[in-house]
């Protein structure tokens, strides 16, 4: 059992003005589960998807079970038993789940037509063994993110990979379904299938993994096992940085309510909503996947304007019937899907920090771009945004500048009311105690803020305030969260414990 | 190592930026070298006077294209267009205002019905204009039962085949066009709003931009121009025509394209339409003076359009 | 089991194949030299159902032409009913229209088809039903039908050449506008003329180009072609629509404008007109239409028909221009037409 599946030696990879792999070199054994850490841009991804095939090293050998292989493309790949489960995943919606497990490589019956019985029964197999309650007829537009996850995984093992690669596969699922995935894991690991697991969630290493690969900076720090480290150890082996110091301290005064949410309803999910927001506090909104935390958000950001009861704003009882108005009474939306909500990725840093108020720059007909710029300047240089200028694409900045960005989109507004939908997604710790930084400045400035999260220590960390939803509604408010604990929110997300 | 690369970025930027301009030129002097006569100013003339109707119609649709849409009508607005000059004026100078008016009223509400199709029921442009093109020609067909009649004034003969020494008045009113839209998409906060929506519609809206009265917007001044397009080809030929702006739609969206505007929206510009109409005109006369037959330009058109957008695929992947 | 389904099915497809190919005899003709086709086995009683499948009226020309068919059934008592279909120029659809003609039950079916070939499974099934078909304008390539009323595009052609080479003296540089390329029609009416051109070696024929039919196209080629030919002529233009273009051109480029040909739409014969050039009109008769019906009804008379008939052209010139051209009506009339003025199109 104990021999080597997998080494990677001294691989490279430049592109233009980054190296992002520098001699990378490690090694993976046959049937464990290796942990791939590191921040974002430390390298991750790019090794991905050099052991995936789409991209070729400059420089570095990968054997593969003793021998040397060059992987030239994932059809490749996956002929060599690597199969990859990204964190998008690669599934048509509109397939049915045998369809998509057998694309491209579907089976015939003694005619040329194919063979549905046997695939049918084959997908089923595979399911099963997964523990995955899903009908192969089922359409994949009907399935929930982990059941498509599980067909994900189903598809890679019915193709008899020996090494399976998951990419933050936890990043969309919720506790309990992580929990299931982390059988899913178990129960690979048993039948000998070697899985490289990359996650930002640290705590999950320490459940799953039997080693650790870290990254940092395209170098490669190291591989341990998962005894001689901890959590600490660990973050420090990525960032140089004690996790600690990452929460600043809570708000001391609250002012006057800004927002007051009154026996809201939005069908389908949201059911007699009712909360409160001050001005200087940071209020912590938790639950599960499917809770209904962002539809709720987008409600009070007039997304969807067929909602009941009443939303307050300032004192004043507000139909929010699109973002406009919305954004005009001082509210503002920070979107857990940067590039596809949040950001216009083509755009320079200017054009969208400018996007909601380039109304206000007219100068007769035109754009007055020197006030503009002046005013995004300051913008970008009060959040330290890291940018060569402000011309520069968006999409070229790293996920903290990003976000960044965002804020300094809805800064730009003066808002009063800044509700984040998952603030530090797919960002890195460094970048994530800034925006904690700059959040809790905001908030002692007077303004409301709203933070949805599904990151426990986040929420308790940052918030002054927490309510926790569950399937619409909300279940539990806590008034303080100094000695609270991840245990006592989660049995009222989980539903386990009812008001 | 480091610098060479941003060295090739810049070059790349500015060959994506101003290849196709290069292309102009070497068309240009192609011609010329094909046959002498392309550089006669009356030859530039007609050059130009062709390009104009195209190059206004290529106006509307650059913004069309630019918020992600399409607008497949606008060759049925000009013959519509066109249609209803030559029947209402009945070649008199002191109707031309009235119908005029009239004509570029009948582009705006067509462009209106594109946009409220497209905005409120959320279809897509490529079949929604597809449809109306049909729609428009059934009430020209309706109006003049198969058979055109009037004739148009010499006012609007002017603005089609008029001009100072090798300039056409009409092209003079396709650049004056051309840079207002450019000065618009550059300077102004709709243009800015124009090139946001069309890189992310989603994030536009969430920023509070209204994108549905952008999106018809754009419709409306296509549909407009288109209107105004189909009064040059009146003037151009001098009486009504049923299949005026035949084929217009499509040369128009090949000009876009072969001047950068990416059909995914949110990249390109005036600038670059201007430049592609020009391309497909003088393709269209150099075929002539060069006695091939008249379908040749089609296959040179096809490579053009091909080879172009082959090759701002390419740039677009070095991002 | 399985083998025998497909020595079954294989046999059906062969014997299928086999029939197509055999050679089947749709109509019976009364001589020798095969002109008159024998009607009696379509005689039947008033009143009669018709059915006129249309390829579309996307044209002037074909509004004219759809016209006369109308106007010709509204003199014939004895047609009891009369049935209309447009298949806007789409093949596909008039395959259906005629399927659909045909399960109304009519006694015979006037097909103008949309495509030449396309069209030959429809009339088929409709000859094999035992009902006559008369085609009119454009052919089909199958021989099943009773009578093909055109007007000769060849002949349509070669008039306008042999009047160009005589206003030239058989000695000039000229340039031809054809219509659609690959078109029936064009194509004819290209042979007409450059057999005629061919026989003459005094006419250089400097550039053929193809201007679909359009105006606007017209007037762009012919402007090309006045700045890369110094001398010019004659112009071979097979229809008024690019001609018209052509002679705009032609008027802006400031030199006396040569013989232009064109056909009996009013704004050519406007444009001549008032320009005074050296003109012709040969007609491609919109009454070809009246005359499919005349067809139609001694079929159904059981009177025996010519298998092919040329509806003559007429033929405009200096002489007679003034009786067909008329100022007060719009600019794509057919002149050559036969319709009262309360049948013209309003």
């Amino acid at each position: 059992m104990d021999q080597e599946i997998l080494k990677v030696e001294n691989v490279t990879k430049k592109f233009p003005g980054v190296v992002a792999l520098d001699r990378v070199s490690f090694s993976v054994r046959r049937g464990e589960v290796h942990a791939l850490v590191g921040e974002n841009g430390a390298g991750k991804s790019t090794l991905m998807k050099i052991l995936a095939g789409a991209l070729q090293p400059d420089e570095g050998l990968i054997y593969l079970k003793g021998k040397e292989v060059a992987i030239q493309n994932t059809q490749q790949a996956r002929d060599l038993g690597i199969s990859i489960i990204y964190q998008e995943f690669n599934l048509l919606p509109d397939l049915s789940v045998v369809q998509n497990i057998f694309l491209g490589r579907e089976k015939f019956g003694r005619y040329p037509f194919l063979n549905y019985q046997r695939m049918a029964q084959e997908a089923r197999d595979l399911l099963t063994q997964l523990g995955a309650e899903v009908s192969p007829y089922a359409l994949v537009r009907e399935l929930g993110v982990a059941q498509q996850q599980q067909v994900e995984i189903a598809k890679a093992l019915s193709v008899n990979a020996d090494v399976v690669i998951m990419d933050e596969p936890t990043a969309s699922l919720g506790e309990h379904e992580v929990g299931k995935l982390f059988q899913i894991i178990s129960s690979l690991k048993e039948r000998g299938v070697t899985v490289i697991y990359i996650s930002h969630r640290l705590e999950e290493i320490f459940k799953i993994a039997d080693s650790v690969t870290v990254l940092k900076d395209g170098k490669c720090m190291g591989t341990y096992s998962v005894q001689e480290l901890d959590e600490m150890k660990l973050v420090k082996l990525m960032v140089g940085r004690s996790f600690s110091e990452t929460f600043p301290p809570r708000g001391k005064e609250r002012g006057e309510v800004i927002l007051e949410v009154k026996e809201l309803s939005c069908p389908p999910l949201l059911k007699e909503i009712n909360l409160k927001v001050h001005r200087g506090e940071i209020v912590g909104l938790f639950g599960l996947v499917g809770a209904g935390r962002t539809e709720l958000a987008k409600t009070l950001f007039g997304v969807y304007p067929h909602y009941r009861g009443n939303i307050v704003i300032n004192g004043k009882v507000l139909h929010l019937t699109s973002c406009r108005k919305a954004i005009l009474h001082g509210i503002s939306y920070v979107p857990e899907d940067r590039k596809e909500e949040g950001l216009c990725l083509d755009l320079s840093v200017r054009e969208n920090s400018a996007l909601p108020i380039i109304d206000k720059f007219k100068k007769t007909l035109f754009v007055d771009d020197q006030a503009m710029d002046s005013m995004i300047q300051r913008l970008v240089e009060a959040l330290r945004i890291k940018t060569p200028s402000l011309r520069q694409r968006v999409k070229f900045l790293s996920g903290g500048n990003q976000q960044k960005v965002v804020l300094a989109k809805w800064l730009a507004t003066e808002p009063r009311l800044i509700i984040f939908d998952e603030p530090t997604r797919g960002i890195d710790v460094g970048a994530k105690a800034e925006i904690y930084q700059i959040m809790r400045e905001l908030a002692s400035r007077g303004n409301g803020i709203l933070m949805i999260s599904s990151e426990l220590p986040e929420v308790i960390g940052l918030s002054d305030r927490i309510y926790v939803m569950h399937q619409g509604k909300i279940v539990r408010e806590f008034p303080s969260t100094e000695q609270l604990t991840e245990e006592e929110i989660m049995v009222y997300a989980t539903g386990l414990s009812k008001v | 190592m480091k610098s060479t690369s941003i060295a090739r970025a810049e070059w790349q930027n500015l060959v994506g930026k101003y290849g196709i301009a290069i292309v102009l030129v070497v068309l240009f002097v192609t011609a010329g070298i094909i046959s002498p006569v392309f550089y006669r100013s009356a030859n530039i003339f007609n050059v130009l006077q062709q390009a104009s109707a195209l190059g206004i119609v290529s106006i509307g649709q650059t913004l069309v294209i630019l918020v992600g849409g399409i607008d497949l009508s606008i060759g049925s607005i000009m013959a519509t267009s066109c249609v209803f000059a030559a029947a209402l004026m009945r070649g008199q100078n002191h109707l031309v205002l009235p119908v005029a008016a009239f004509c570029l009223g009948i582009g705006v509400l067509a462009g209106l019905i594109n946009g409220l199709i497209v905005t409120r029921r959320n279809a897509p442009p490529f079949i929604v204009t597809l449809g109306t093109a049909l729609i428009f020609q059934g009430i020209r067909f309706v109006y003049t039962k198969g058979a055109p009649f009037g004739s148009i004034p010499s006012i609007v003969r002017f603005l089609g085949k008029g001009g100072i020494g090798f300039l056409p008045a009409s092209v003079i009113i396709f650049l004056l066009l051309s840079g207002c839209f450019a000065l618009v998409l550059r300077k102004t906060a709709y243009g800015r709003k124009i090139y946001a929506i069309g890189v992310n519609r989603r994030v536009s809206h969430l920023s509070g931009i209204n994108v549905a009265n952008v999106v018809l917007s754009t419709y409306v001044l296509s549909g407009l121009f288109a209107a105004f397009g189909g009064l040059v080809l009146a003037g151009y030929l001098g009486f009504g025509d049923n299949w005026a702006g035949k084929g217009y739609e499509l040369d128009a969206i090949a000009a876009v394209v072969v001047g950068g505007t990416s059909l995914a929206g949110g990249k390109g510009g005036i600038g670059g339409t201007v430049v592609g109409v020009l391309i497909m005109t003088i393709v269209f006369n150099m075929v002539l003076l060069a006695g091939l037959p008249y379908q040749f330009q089609q296959i040179v058109k096809g490579l053009i359009i091909a080879v172009s957008v082959a090759f701002y695929s390419y740039l677009g992947k070095e991002d | 089991m399985r083998k025998t389904l497909v020595v079954v099915i294989v046999s059906l497809m062969i014997f299928g194949i086999c029939s197509l190919a055999l050679a089947k005899d749709w109509v019976q003709y009364l001589d020798a030299d095969k002109k008159l086709v024998d009607t009696k086995m379509y005689f039947a009683p008033p009143p009669w159902k018709i059915g006129f499948s249309n390829a579309s009226i996307s044209n002037s020309w074909r509004v004219f032409f759809a016209k006369h068919v109308e106007y010709e059934i509204s003199k014939h008592p004895e047609i009891g009913e009369f049935l209309y279909t447009d298949a806007q120029d789409n093949p596909a659809k008039q395959l259906a229209d005629v399927e659909d003609l045909l399960a109304k039950g009519i006694d015979l079916l006037i097909i103008s088809p949309a495509t030449e070939a396309a069209l030959n499974p429809a009339v088929e099934k409709a000859m094999e039903k035992g009902v006559p078909v008369v085609v009119v304008d454009r052919k089909v390539t199958t021989d099943a039908y009773v009578t093909f009323v055109e007007s000769s595009n060849y002949e349509m052609g070669k008039l306008m050449a042999e009047w160009l080479v005589e206003k030239l003296n058989g000695k000039g540089k000229v340039v031809l506008l054809s219509g659609v390329a690959g078109s029936g029609p064009a194509e004819d009416r290209l042979k007409g003329a450059m057999d005629v051109f061919n026989a003459n070696p005094g006419i250089e024929v400097l550039e053929q180009q193809y201007c679909e039919w359009s105006p606007v196209l017209g007037k762009q080629v012919m402007a090309t072609m006045i700045q890369k030919y110094p001398q010019i002529d004659g112009v071979w233009a097979d229809s008024a629509l690019q001609g018209s273009g052509a002679i705009e051109a032609l008027r802006e480029a400031g030199r006396p404008i040569p013989p232009v040909t064109g056909e009996d739409m009013n704004r050519y014969l406007k444009m001549w007109k008032e320009m005074g050039f050296e003109g012709v009109a040969v007609s491609f008769p919109t009454w070809q239409g009246q005359i499919a019906v005349q067809k139609a009804i001694d079929i159904l008379n059981g009177i025996p028909v010519p298998r092919y008939v040329d509806v003559p052209r007429l033929v405009i010139t200096k002489d007679n221009l003034d009786k067909y051209v008329r100022m007060d009506l719009p600019d794509e009339f057919f002149m050559d037409s036969r319709l009262p003025d309360e049948w013209l199109p309003k």
